[in-house]
């Protein structure tokens, strides 16, 4: 991701933040500092994996969050591939 | 000849086994010399919360265990209490299941004797022995240097010897962050292999459960005995451990530009002493599974602990550092989690194939710099560096989400006297052939097993 387009996701993202609280976690009060410091973390995370957006580009959405069904999708791959390793 | 002083206790499981076998004291002389350590010592500074009243045995006498005093991390469900997961006495909440965790009760089975609950940061959430709930442990190696979190109070127990071995969790280092403070070996086991069943979670898909123990040894003897006794009818689909294999090859990751020099002159010749020891800079991949690392973590701690953010929940604590996570959580992008866990296992796939695939081991840094003062890596002191605390567990999250066992042995001293240590990584469940190398290399190396005898403490 080029640094401009880096720059501008993390704009949008951080206009979304207090949408994404708001509708998540209703009670919580939010700062300017915590959506400064979760920016941060945001620009950080993309810049070391780039992927993370590639394919997902319009995609900020934060709900519904990952369900069982995927996580459980996730940790079967993981099983399948590690208890097929065999020692080389 | 009998043996009656504490000072002569020996130093790992192995060895009280042999004077056990040799009738040098009987398992009742050896529980009652280890109890009368802990009336001394047992407190918050040495990682105690509490000390448990003496049972009466339900096991043989014969069970392998036997003799041998184990104290846990305060995050697993006993028949006679709930965990206190690091906040003050009733705070947590009471668990509705008042019957051992897996792992307790397999220890349980095998003879082991447990003698209390061990400090931890608050909700296993933190990287250092800072507490806001209890106060923090002492390091016995220099009382100014970091403990670190989140099992503290299982490395300091450990290493002052008030137990032969504790369990520990481990989400994002929280084993081998504390082992690597104390001078201790650590093991993280792969994902899945240990239940996690009656342990406080913080993200369960990246949760494990492993041991901190002063001898490679010892970490054997637990790890075997838990699995030769978990309860079947509760971890059915448990993996089982690969038989030992003898492997040496070492793939090592040696990240100069991100280590301070002495850490990575240390390395270099530890693992130029390892033959056919193949040494890169390269492994262009780590940032984007950190990164992966870190997504999964905040969803899953999201999801796990939400509740603790939402308005019927104020009389419940929720430290800064879990806040922080949750908060995260909620505003992470949907796509992000799920690119994080679909991608989990081919992301370990293709580790596996590109480092592992013609090496038996994977050698990379533990912290990667001296050991911070604990001023140095506490939030909110004037000293507070935050490099320095990320530099506790720079290099330990994508290993959780790999789901890899992970190793963590000291291979030598910084300028003061302090340990230097190393992550050893293997394919999933080989634990076994990991361990067996360790042994070899610990013995070579210092001639010794008992690694808390390489180091002096001031503290």
């Amino acid at each position: 991701m080029s640094p401009t387009n880096l720059a501008l996701k993390s704009e949008i993202w951080s206009l979304h933040v207090s949408d994404a609280m708001r509708q998540s976690l209703p009670s919580v009060e939010l700062s300017e500092r915590d959506v400064q410091r979760w920016t941060k973390t945001f620009k950080r995370l993309l810049e070391a994996c780039p992927t993370l957006l590639q394919d997902h580009d319009n995609s900020l959405d934060t709900s519904p969050h990952a369900s069982p069904d995927l996580l459980s999708i996730g940790q079967k791959s993981w099983m399948d591939f590690s208890e097929s390793l065999s020692r080389v | 000849m009998k043996v009656s002083l504490v000072s002569e206790l020996p130093g790992t499981i192995l060895e009280l086994q042999s004077w056990l076998k040799k009738g040098k004291l009987s398992a009742s002389e050896s529980l009652k010399v280890q109890r009368e350590r802990l009336v001394h010592e047992a407190n918050l500074q040495n990682g105690f919360v509490e000390v448990f009243e003496e049972r009466e045995a339900r096991v043989s006498s014969h069970a392998p265990l036997h003799g041998v005093g184990l104290a846990h991390k305060d995050i697993f469900e006993l028949d006679h209490r709930s965990p206190g997961i690091g906040l003050a006495p009733g705070q947590s909440h009471p668990g509705t299941l008042l019957k051992n965790s897996t792992c307790i009760e397999a220890l349980h089975q095998a003879g082991a004797s447990h003698f209390g609950a061990l400090h931890m940061a608050p909700y296993a959430c933190g990287s250092t022995a800072q507490n806001e709930y209890l106060g923090a442990c002492l390091n016995p190696l220099s009382a100014s240097c970091v403990v670190g979190g989140s099992s503290s109070g299982s490395a300091v127990a450990v290493a002052r010897e008030l137990c032969f071995a504790s369990l520990g969790t481990d989400t994002a280092g929280s084993i081998r962050i504390p082992a690597a403070s104390c001078g201790l070996v650590g093991l993280k086991t792969s994902m899945g292999l240990l239940s996690t069943r009656g342990v406080h979670p913080l993200a369960p898909h990246l949760d494990t459960v492993g041991i901190l123990a002063r001898s490679v040894d010892d970490l054997e003897q637990v790890l075997v005995q838990i699995k030769s006794h978990e309860p079947v009818e509760q971890h059915v689909h448990a993996p089982v451990l690969k038989e030992a294999q003898d492997g040496s090859r070492i793939h090592c990751w040696l990240p100069s530009n991100q280590m301070s020099s002495s850490v990575a002159t240390q390395m270099l010749e530890c693992v130029q002493s390892q033959k056919d020891a193949l040494i890169t800079e390269d492994f262009k991949e780590e940032s984007s599974l950190s990164a992966m690392a870190e997504v999964l973590l905040y969803q899953q701690v999201f999801q796990t602990h939400r509740g603790l953010l939402s308005e019927d929940a104020s009389s419940r604590p929720c430290p800064k550092a879990l806040r922080e996570l949750i908060c995260l959580g909620a505003v992470v992008p949907k796509a992000w989690s799920v690119q994080a866990l679909t991608s989990r296992g081919e992301s370990l796939k293709r580790f596996v194939e590109r480092y592992l695939k013609d090496r038996d081991f994977f050698m990379l840094p533990a912290l990667g710099v001296d050991l911070p003062t604990a001023d140095q890596v506490s939030v909110g002191h004037v000293q507070f560096d935050a490099k320095k605390l990320l530099s506790l567990h720079r290099f330990m999250g994508f290993v959780n989400y790999l789901g890899l066992p992970s190793l963590l042995l000291p291979i030598g001293q910084d300028s003061r006297g302090l340990p230097v240590s190393v992550q050893v990584l293997c394919r999933p469940f080989e634990e076994l052939s990991l361990l067996r190398w360790a042994k070899n290399f610990i013995g070579e190396r210092f001639g010794t097993q008992c690694v808390t005898r390489l180091f002096t403490s001031t503290a």
